[in-house]
């Protein structure tokens, strides 16, 4: 009749049909009364042997899911690594009574799912075959084959998934983290590897079972078709027999923050794109009050595509297809994360962006409007998350396994609400630790290491999670040869024909040898033809002195004094033959190789190599400058071969020719630096001096 | 009809579905634009959905990577919208949005709390009525498509499989390119040729409004009509029809890959997904490799232990596409370990009829994936929509079982004489670059 009246009314044309949906589309429509979400109801109940089982009853579709969950300790495998998730999956590969085959197809048959690892069983279909389905749990829990042959096929499937791995930059990523925040030695960050894998023997996964699989430790968790008098009728008498016993704990001590930010990486030459993650272990177990305020932290800085890292590094810098960020609670220890894949040329630039984003979550109050941005919707995310009856018993489980209050999730929404922006400053400044996070980058070093070092020295590890050397980078420049890159380097220092135009030069310099006091004076002078002066002094007295005059060489010092002969001379008089020592490499007969551009720190060098009498050098020049910035020369010392590292540094004029003002020189894990004082060159230098 | 009959008094399954039954209501706008309404009160949320009928199968062979990067344009704004405000309005009223690219169809998406079902039309309209395209969205979003590209293509293990399937199972039809497309095509476009783009595909009569959830089914129309009925309705849109010649025999692409483990792709040229004979091979996919005692599974991953993992699995568009098997060596094993296991079950398919029970087997798996497929407000919106956009046909979301009954033991067979033949495949070896000849001195 309503309905009569209400056509009636259009078709005389008294209802004006917009007048009761008018939009304004230049603004966003108002929302409706919001329904407060309801949590499922659930019921849980407790067989003889211990196991406690949650129920939640869900008619909807006529599906079943029943869920066998260990709640244990986590385990340190040592060097075993892998033998707990071998042996979660060998449980599910055949009972006493059925084949691997046989079960596979009795699964298969019901179009049933069936799972196991080494903390749960998972079984779910069609909730016609649910006494199918308990069947098939309860025997694999209570009569488990271990079958040996299963056992190889699962130990080398597990090899060759670490083979897969050894490309996933993903995977790669998650063995550098584990490393950097624990250690590999440490239950959250060992790694798998062939090594440890093929150490696994079918006892430890026997041991395993007997050890953990016990109801005293175990939840179950029935969703869907059912009910509960059912599922307690029908677990009962599947599980009854399953045996109580003691199962042991473990505890750890928690993981520290390192005392400074560290940057670390694994080097993949053929990444196109860096997996760029920055984190740090939190102290933040399931239940903790800060749980609210941290997430609503983590929805402003990086939750979804309107957090301010999506913002920033993708909408506004497009450096990558997404950015978030990240916790986990954990009774051990969590993390806080945040992360991106960003193409190799913007990686330092994306991790300014990831630490600027940090510190304004730690330095600045968030808005009011971000505030009620991020609760909105972090519940809407709590109620979307209700539509699955899963939901009810994740609820349920965790409220039993981590003893929290009964409506603690019935609660959340006014915990969140509670938060304020000053909380969140403080959970931020807690949690978020960018002065002493991880930052871990998978991705080209080549490409990327130079940047990174900026954000301090890069340790770099294998894709196994190991402490690794760094990569040597070197690879060949198209179009750039051995002439460019002396041309460039004599260019930079003042040019061939000044450099020639020197025919006599005095160099004063200071030595500064740590732990002891006072400085060591170097002079060193050259001059045409053929005379040279090396002495070094201590407050004004001669340790040392060389001199090569008229073709005889004399060497004096608190040792004495004493001419030098033979291949003594011949290396003083070949010194003193360039008064510019660098113009050797001119000469036809000068044995040196240009072997490519590579990386040291953050810089780009041309490396050449140098062969002077048998002994090798090599010497990097400045890609940019131009200028040498370091040789590195293996000598004979008094205990074998030593290798000598002298880096050349703030190259400063002097008569329109460039010297570094100060060299660093180190050798067997001791430095000295040189520092230039004075150059004098041609008229000044009077033949005085060598004497 | 008479077959109908049988199969309803056969399966007392059909019961079940019945009982479970989606209810919808679906009319068209003025304008062309279809509307699909589910009504379901459970929990307080609704997915506003929109199917627009273009994919990458639309574009231009010279502009390959349009359809998906439309995707990311339309979520720079609107005339009412500011640049930017898009995910805000739904992630601040409690939501969630997204959208997705595939060779046939752009898809987007909110779920929000059902109380803020409106915003979702409201975002909806702006979008299809006048989405802001402006040149700094498009340098962006170019730049972001990229990085999208690298992350799940360059970056990944085996991840240009299907770009390079595609290329050489298809050479006319546009099914030759994936829907990432050409980085150099996206640099090439300019501003006014996403214009067209926009105005082309993004009308009304082109699209598919599917909501479902906790809605009020006569309101819910009357904010539909208010939001959407004034956007004009445009000029037809024209699926293209392009004749594929057949691919008149076998090809075979090595790929040198950063990889360790070889894996081995083999694609057949599929019929239309909506074709018995695209049923009848989802059916043959099933017995290949549809769980552990699958035939394929069973044989290559538990006995011969040369794969680590192996598959196959239809890949229906709606114009044809590839069935595809993929087969991962295990350590120390090569593709010559696993292709001939392949081919051998592909040949028993052909030669053999499948038993009786594994027939059952089969219908049991399909029927529970069947049953459980419809569980969520988001899924039964995408479904309603694909099921009209594709099928012509939305309760195939109730019916579909049916099609898959009517599938024959003698149709498997059939259909693996006719489709996976080696004359109809391509075969992909992914093997690691360490392995690449160093001296090519072919070119």
């Amino acid at each position: 009749m309503k309905k009569y009246i209400y056509t009636l009314l259009i078709a005389l044309g008294a209802l004006n049909l917009s007048a009761q949906v008018e939009i304004d589309r230049t603004t966003a429509p108002t929302p409706g009364p919001a329904a407060s979400p309801v949590i499922g109801a659930y019921e849980s109940f407790e067989l003889k042997n211990g196991l406690k089982v949650f129920v939640v009853e869900d008619h909807k579709l006529p599906r079943i899911t029943m869920s066998l969950i260990l709640d244990r300790d986590p385990i340190v495998e040592g060097e075993k690594a892998g033998y707990v998730s071998i042996a979660g999956d060998l449980i599910g590969a055949g009972t006493t009574s059925k084949t691997k085959a046989q079960l596979d197809e009795e699964v298969d048959f019901m179009g049933a799912n069936f799972g196991t690892s080494a903390t749960s069983v998972r079984v779910g279909g069609l909730s016609k075959y649910t006494d199918e389905l308990i069947a098939i749990l309860s025997d694999v829990v209570l009569n488990p084959a271990f079958p040996a042959e299963e056992f190889d096929k699962l130990k080398s499937q597990m090899l060759s998934g670490l083979k897969a791995n050894a490309d996933d930059v993903d995977a790669m990523s998650t063995n550098l983290r584990g490393a950097a925040l624990f250690g590999t030695d440490h239950v959250y960050g060992e790694v798998m590897t062939e090594a440890t894998v093929e150490s696994v023997s079918i006892e430890d996964c026997k041991q395993y079972f007997n050890t953990y699989f016990r109801p005293d430790i175990a939840y179950m968790v029935v969703i869907g078709d059912i009910t509960v008098k059912d599922a307690k009728k029908k677990l009962n008498k599947a599980l009854k027999g399953w045996e109580s016993a003691e199962v042991p704990s473990h505890e750890y001590a928690k993981t520290a923050l390192p005392s400074a930010q560290r940057v670390v990486m694994i080097d993949k030459p053929s990444a196109v794109q860096s997996v760029v993650w920055l984190g740090n272990v939190i102290d933040l177990p399931h239940g903790h009050p800060d749980i609210e305020a941290l997430r609503v932290a983590n929805q402003i800085l990086g939750g979804g595509m309107s957090g301010r890292l999506f913002s920033n590094l993708r909408e506004d810098k497009a450096f990558t297809y997404g950015a978030y960020s990240n916790f986990s609670v954990d009774e051990l220890n969590g993390t806080f994360s945040a992360s991106a894949k960003v193409r190799n040329e913007v990686t330092d630039s994306a991790i300014t962006e990831f630490l600027y984003e940090i510190n304004r979550m730690r330095s600045e109050l968030v808005s009011e409007e971000d505030m009620i941005a991020a609760k909105a919707s972090l519940s809407g995310s709590f109620g979307r998350s209700l539509e699955s009856p899963a939901s009810a018993a994740n609820f349920a489980l965790n409220i039993a396994r981590y003893n929290l209050p009964s409506d603690y999730y019935n609660n959340y929404l006014k915990r969140l609400e509670a938060v304020t922006a000053e909380d969140v400053k403080r959970v931020a400044n807690l949690y978020m630790r960018s002065d002493r996070m991880i930052i871990a980058v998978v991705g080209k070093a080549q490409d990327v290491a130079a940047g990174l070092s900026a954000f301090g020295e890069i340790e770099y590890f294998d894709a196994e999670g190991k402490e690794t050397d760094a990569p040597t980078f070197l690879f060949m420049p198209e179009g750039v040869s051995k002439a460019d890159v002396l041309n460039k380097y004599f260019d930079a220092i003042g040019g061939v024909k000044a450099l020639q135009s020197i025919e006599a030069i005095d160099q004063k310099m200071e030595l500064e040898v740590p732990g002891m006091p006072g400085k060591i004076g170097i002079r060193s002078a050259k001059k045409a033809p053929g005379m040279l002066l090396m002495e070094q002094s201590m407050q004004g007295m001669t340790v040392m002195k060389q001199l090569l005059k008229d073709g005889e060489g004399k060497m004096s010092g608190m040792q004495g004094n004493k001419d030098l002969e033979g291949a003594e001379l011949e290396a003083l008089v070949a010194k003193a033959e360039n008064i510019i020592d660098e113009l050797r490499w001119l000469n036809e007969d000068a044995e040196l190789v240009f072997e490519g551009q590579t990386l040291v720190g953050a810089k780009a060098l041309y490396q050449m190599s140098e062969e002077v009498d048998g002994s090798k050098a090599t010497h990097y020049f400045d890609v940019e400058s131009g200028l040498l910035y370091q040789s590195v020369a293996s000598e004979e010392g008094p205990e074998g071969p030593m290798v000598v590292t002298t880096t050349y540094e703030d190259y400063a004029e002097y008569n329109g020719v460039k010297f570094p003002k100060t060299t660093v020189q180190s050798v067997a894990g001791q430095q000295f630096t040189i520092t230039l004082v004075s150059v004098e060159v041609n008229d000044a230098v009077k033949t005085s001096i060598f004497k | 009809m008479k077959n109908r009959l049988l199969l309803g008094a056969f399966f007392i399954a059909g019961a079940l579905n019945a009982q479970n039954a989606i209810s919808f209501e679906e009319y068209d706008l003025d304008n062309g634009l279809h509307v699909i309404l589910h009504e379901d009160h459970s929990t307080p949320i609704a997915a506003v959905t929109v199917l627009y009928h273009v994919g990458s199968k639309n574009e231009d062979p010279e502009r390959t990577g349009f359809a998906h990067f439309f995707e990311h344009l339309l979520f720079e704004g609107s005339e009412n919208i500011k640049r930017g405000e898009f995910d805000s309005y739904v992630t601040n009223a409690g939501g969630a949005l997204n959208a997705n690219t595939s060779q046939d169809r752009t898809f987007y998406y909110e779920l929000l709390p059902s109380n803020q079902m409106e915003l979702g039309l409201w975002l909806e309209s702006e979008r299809m009525m006048h989405a802001n395209i402006q040149q700094i969205g498009v340098e962006t979003q170019r730049e972001v498509v990229k990085e999208e590209k690298r992350q799940r293509v360059d970056n990944q293990p085996y991840g240009s499989w299907l770009e390079n399937m595609m290329k050489n199972l298809y050479s006319e039809h546009p099914y030759n390119w994936v829907p990432i497309g050409s980085m150099d095509h996206l640099n090439a476009a300019q501003l006014e040729e996403f214009m067209a783009f926009y105005k082309k595909f993004y009308v009304p009569n082109n699209a598919t409004l599917s909501i479902a959830g906790d809605i009020d089914v006569a309101k819910t129309k009357e904010l539909i009509q208010a939001y959407f009925g004034e956007i004009p309705a445009g000029a037809p849109v024209v699926q293209p029809t392009v004749k594929e010649p057949a691919l008149g025999g076998e090809k075979e692409v090595v790929v040198y890959d950063n990889i360790q483990l070889p894996a081995v792709m083999m694609g057949y040229r599929m019929p239309p997904q909506t074709s018995d004979d695209a049923y009848a091979l989802q059916m043959a996919s099933t017995v290949l490799s549809g769980g552990p005692s699958s035939r394929m599974y069973k044989r290559l991953v538990d006995e011969d232990q040369t794969a680590l993992q192996v598959f196959s699995f239809p890949f229906s568009l709606e114009q044809g596409g590839a069935f595809i098997t993929f087969a991962l060596a295990n350590a120390g094993k090569s593709i010559e370990d696993m292709e001939p296991a392949l081919n051998e079950e592909i040949a028993k398919l052909q030669n053999e009829l499948i038993s009786e029970r594994e027939f059952q087997k089969i219908q049991n798996q399909m029927e529970s994936r069947f049953v459980q497929s419809n569980s969520t407000m988001a899924g039964i919106a995408e479904s309603l929509a694909d099921y009209h956009t594709y099928y012509g046909d939305a309760n195939l979301i109730n019916t579909e079982l049916d099609r898959y009954r009517k599938v024959t033991r003698e149709d498997i067979q059939r259909v693996a004489k006719q489709y996976l033949v080696n004359d109809n495949r391509v075969v992909l070896n992914y093997l690691p670059k360490s392995e690449e000849p160093q001296a090519n001195t072919a070119e």
